[in-house]
């Protein structure tokens, strides 16, 4: 009996176990639920097992067969629903008071931490209390305390007033005697500053007057040392020119004997061919009128050997005479480099002129004197160097007159330039920045109305 | 400039900034310009469309420091561009092309050197902590810059443009012989006269001096002293009637009084122009810089009256004037503050040979030379009429 049971049990809680799922609390909450009620496994068997029992007992203990097991079962599970739902009822009940007993036991506790509060409060405002009456006790003795000490002060006041005064006096004086201090020190520094002022002023006033004087003496000084430069250059200049002019007259007399001398050379060549040849001509028409032929051919031969003679001798003196022509022609072109030769001279004086008065026009004004003094020498250097270059330049036109090289230059080297520049691509940005014009008073038209009656007055 | 506000009624552009552009967002500057032929394009609508209300005839100055043109229009208006006569050369590469380009700054390439002319050369000599190298010098074309010549036609040409109709007239200033310099100034003239003839005008010299009588003593019938004080010489006319039978130049100028203040001081020549232009007055110098200035521009004064007196003395050929007569002085280095009044007290110090009824300074200092010399062009008879 027991055995049939123990299976039967079994196959329940087969049942139970397949009829059920482990769920994760979690996930419970998940779907809301907060609250479960539990029912334990040992629960369940006991109570299967009460409704079996029960089931049995009332239909009595005999074997059922499979049909009649099925209707047991039916019942078994009904009774165990009836069961189930009893219990559950009492749990419930259970449940709900516990609760109740939960919000009884908090409002418990609130209400014995109000009364904690409260206790404290009351506890505190005892404390106040006790604190104030001290104080008011210490006031009160303090009130005391001050009365007695005003009256021994009002006391010693009295007795002391005479002597307040004394003091008050002597700090007036104190004070006093320090702003006389203070004042005297600001007008000590004032003086001091107005007396520094005038020192400056002064230096200021003393520099100036140096640096005026300065440019003065070095002014004068710088005239002195060009003038006399300028005195020597001209003097030198002058010199230069008379010795030049001397030369030159020298040269050209010489030069003009020479060439008379050589002319007179050739035209007595000349001559000399001249003669002879007329002496050729008598010889032969003397030969042709000979009478005697023996006599002709001896003076034909003679002749003719004279012939040959006059003829060397003619030839000899054409290149002597030859000669004398380049030689005068040598001697012309010689003049004529000797002309540009004086005129180059002219060149310098006048390059050693403007470089005088490029000195006079750069000498340092202000202190610095001794550079021009030593330098004067270079200068001169510079200058004719720069003369040398400038011959170098000199330009000489087809009749053999120098012209100006300067202008020459100017005029070619200007059209070179310009030329040049016209044909050139340049990159500019200059297109895009304009000139701006500005109007401004100008009445052209009524200066040249008065331009006309002038003309027209004259 | 530091001296604009001392320009009376004239503000000149200097070509920097077209349009009123702030020079720092250039519009449309492209990176790399495309090369420009440097001949004027024959027939070129832009440089004529600018010109076609401008009757014909023009002056140009041509000065050490300064050129400046003047034409007039169809309704008479006086019309003035200036260039600063100076430039510098850069190195060429991306790096700079780009920034002169954003500067707006104008430059040509030349011999592989980037070459920045006018006024900002000015700006970029004080960056770099270099002198400005210029195209001339005491008032000539200068021998020692092989640049000199290009640089020279482009500027004039920018200046001038070309000309409103043929057989145009160009008056140009030239400076008279010096007296205390030996410089040939035919030399100087060819150069010029072959420049402007080469831009397409008949060109015709006349004697800078003469120049500021033209424009400033008209109410005298032309009959007076002009005198321009330039950066390079001091040019001086005595006129009578419109004719200056006596003139000449002295080589001292502004640009004397710069090299010796640099020269005192230890700076550099362009540091001392500048110290020179910025607003101060000649009888009140406040520092040793401007004590500086002070002494060498007295000394000036004083070497340039003696100068003139002596030349008066000396020569045979100085007009009888028979009422007293002005003198009046025009060019940049009279325009300082105090000038005149230095000028008078230095002028009551030495013996003057003949009568002077009045001292002044030209109206329009800066100006003066280039609009006389437009008044003489505008004169010639050859000059085309329209
Ligand atoms: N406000 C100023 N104060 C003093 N100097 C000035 C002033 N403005 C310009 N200058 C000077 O004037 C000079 C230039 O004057 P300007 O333009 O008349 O000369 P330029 O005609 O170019 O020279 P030049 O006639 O000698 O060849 C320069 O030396 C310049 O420094
Ligand atoms: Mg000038």
């Amino acid at each position: 009996m027991k055995e049939t049971n123990d299976a039967a049990l079994s196959d329940v809680r087969q049942a139970i176990e397949r009829g059920t799922a482990k769920v994760s609390l979690r996930d419970l909450e998940k779907k809301g639920y907060r609250q479960v009620k539990v029912l334990k496994a040992g629960d369940i068997d006991k109570l299967v097992h009460q409704a079996v029992l029960s089931v049995l007992a009332k239909r009595g203990h005999k074997l059922v067969d499979e049909s009649e097991r099925e209707k047991f079962e039916q019942e078994a599970k009904a009774e165990y629903q009836k069961l189930l739902k009893a219990r559950n009822t009492a749990q419930g009940d259970n449940t709900e008071l516990s609760s109740k007993l939960q919000s009884y036991k908090e409002k418990a506790k609130e209400i014995a931490k109000e009364r904690d509060e409260l206790k404290e409060k009351v506890g505190k405002q005892r404390d106040k209390l006790l604190d104030l009456e001290t104080r008011r006790q210490e006031a009160e003795a303090r009130a005391l305390q001050f009365e007695k000490q005003a009256k021994d002060e009002r006391h010693r006041s009295e007795k002391a007033n005479d002597g307040l005064k004394d003091e008050r006096e002597k700090l007036e004086a104190e004070i006093e005697r320090k702003l006389e201090k203070e004042r005297r020190r600001l007008r000590d520094e004032k003086e001091e500053l107005q007396s520094l002022q005038n020192q400056g002023a002064k230096e200021f006033k003393a520099e100036r007057t140096a640096l005026e004087d300065k440019v003065e003496r070095s002014r004068e000084d710088a005239d002195r040392r060009v003038k006399e430069a300028e005195e020597k250059a001209k003097e030198r200049i002058r010199e230069l020119k008379a010795e030049k002019a001397e030369l030159e007259d020298e040269k050209k007399a010489m030069y003009e004997k020479n060439m008379a001398g050589q002319q007179k050379l050739v035209q007595t060549y000349e001559r000399q061919i001249a003669d002879l040849r007329r002496e050729k001509e008598d010889a032969v028409r003397d030969a042709a009128n000979s009478e005697d032929l023996a006599d002709a051919q001896a003076s034909v031969a003679r002749a003719k050997a004279q012939h040959a003679a006059l003829t060397t001798q003619v030839k000899t003196l054409e290149k002597e005479k030859a000669d004398a022509e380049t030689e005068v022609e040598r001697l012309r072109a010689e003049l004529a480099e000797e002309r540009l030769g004086a005129k180059a001279g002219n060149v310098k004086m006048e390059q050693m002129l403007a470089g005088l008065a490029e000195m006079i026009q750069s000498r340092p004004a202000q202190a610095d004197t001794s550079a021009l003094g030593g330098d004067l020498e270079k200068m001169f250097d510079k200058f004719s160097n720069s003369m040398s270059e400038r011959l170098s330049r000199r330009m000489v036109d087809d009749k053999g007159e120098v012209i100006d090289a300067d202008q020459a230059a100017a005029a070619a080297l200007t059209g070179m330039m310009l030329d040049e520049a016209a044909g050139k691509q340049m990159e500019t940005n200059l297109e895009k920045v304009e000139v701006v014009g500005t109007k401004t008073k100008g009445d052209v038209k009524s200066k040249l109305a008065r331009l006309r009656s002038l003309k027209g007055g004259k | 400039m530091a001296n604009e506000e001392k320009r009376p009624d004239v503000t000149i552009d200097f070509g920097r900034n077209p349009a009123g552009q702030d020079a720092a967002a250039p519009a449309a500057a492209p990176a790399a310009p495309a090369p420009v032929p440097a001949a004027p394009k024959a027939g070129g609508s832009q440089g004529m469309a600018s010109q076609v209300n401008l009757k014909p005839g023009k002056g140009l100055d041509i000065g050490t420091a300064n050129l400046l043109s003047a034409v007039r229009d169809v309704d008479e208006n006086v019309i003035v561009k200036q260039q600063r006569n100076a430039f510098i050369d850069i190195e060429q590469n991306d790096f700079t092309r780009n920034m002169l380009t954003k500067m707006g700054v104008q430059y040509v390439v030349l011999n592989n050197k980037m070459i920045v002319i006018g006024d900002p050369a000015f700006d970029l000599a004080n960056i770099y902590n270099r002198e400005t190298r210029r195209p001339m010098k005491h008032g000539m074309i200068s021998p020692d810059e092989s640049d000199a010549l290009p640089i020279e036609k482009l500027l004039i040409e920018r200046l001038l443009g070309q000309p409103v109709c043929k057989g145009e007239h160009v008056y140009f200033s030239v400076p008279a012989e010096p007296i205390d310099f030996d410089m040939n100034v035919v030399y100087h003239e060819n150069i010029f006269k072959g420049l402007l003839e080469k831009l397409g005008y008949v060109s015709k010299p006349i004697p800078e001096g003469l120049c500021v009588v033209l424009s400033e003593l008209a109410e005298d019938d032309f009959t007076g002293i002009g005198i321009s004080c330039g950066g390079g010489m001091f040019n001086v006319a005595v006129a009578y009637k419109a004719t200056a039978p006596l003139r000449f130049a002295t080589s001292r100028g502004g640009d004397w009084v710069d090299r010796n203040v640099a020269m005192a001081l230890g700076i550099k020549a362009s540091r001392a122009t500048y110290l020179k232009e910025k607003a101060q007055d000649l009888r009140a110098p406040k520092s040793r810089e401007e004590q500086a200035v002070d002494i060498y521009y007295r000394e000036l004064i004083r070497y340039t009256l003696t100068q003139i007196k002596d030349r008066f003395e000396k020569g045979s050929d100085m007009p009888n004037f028979p009422d007293p007569i002005d003198i009046v002085f025009a060019g940049g280095t009279s325009l300082i503050t105090g000038f005149i009044e230095v000028v008078k007290e230095e002028f009551e110090k030495i013996q003057f040979p003949i009568p002077v009824k009045n001292i002044r300074r030209a109206e329009e200092a800066l100006t003066s030379v280039c609009r006389g010399a437009l008044v003489a062009a505008a004169a010639d008879d050859d000059n085309p009429e329209e």
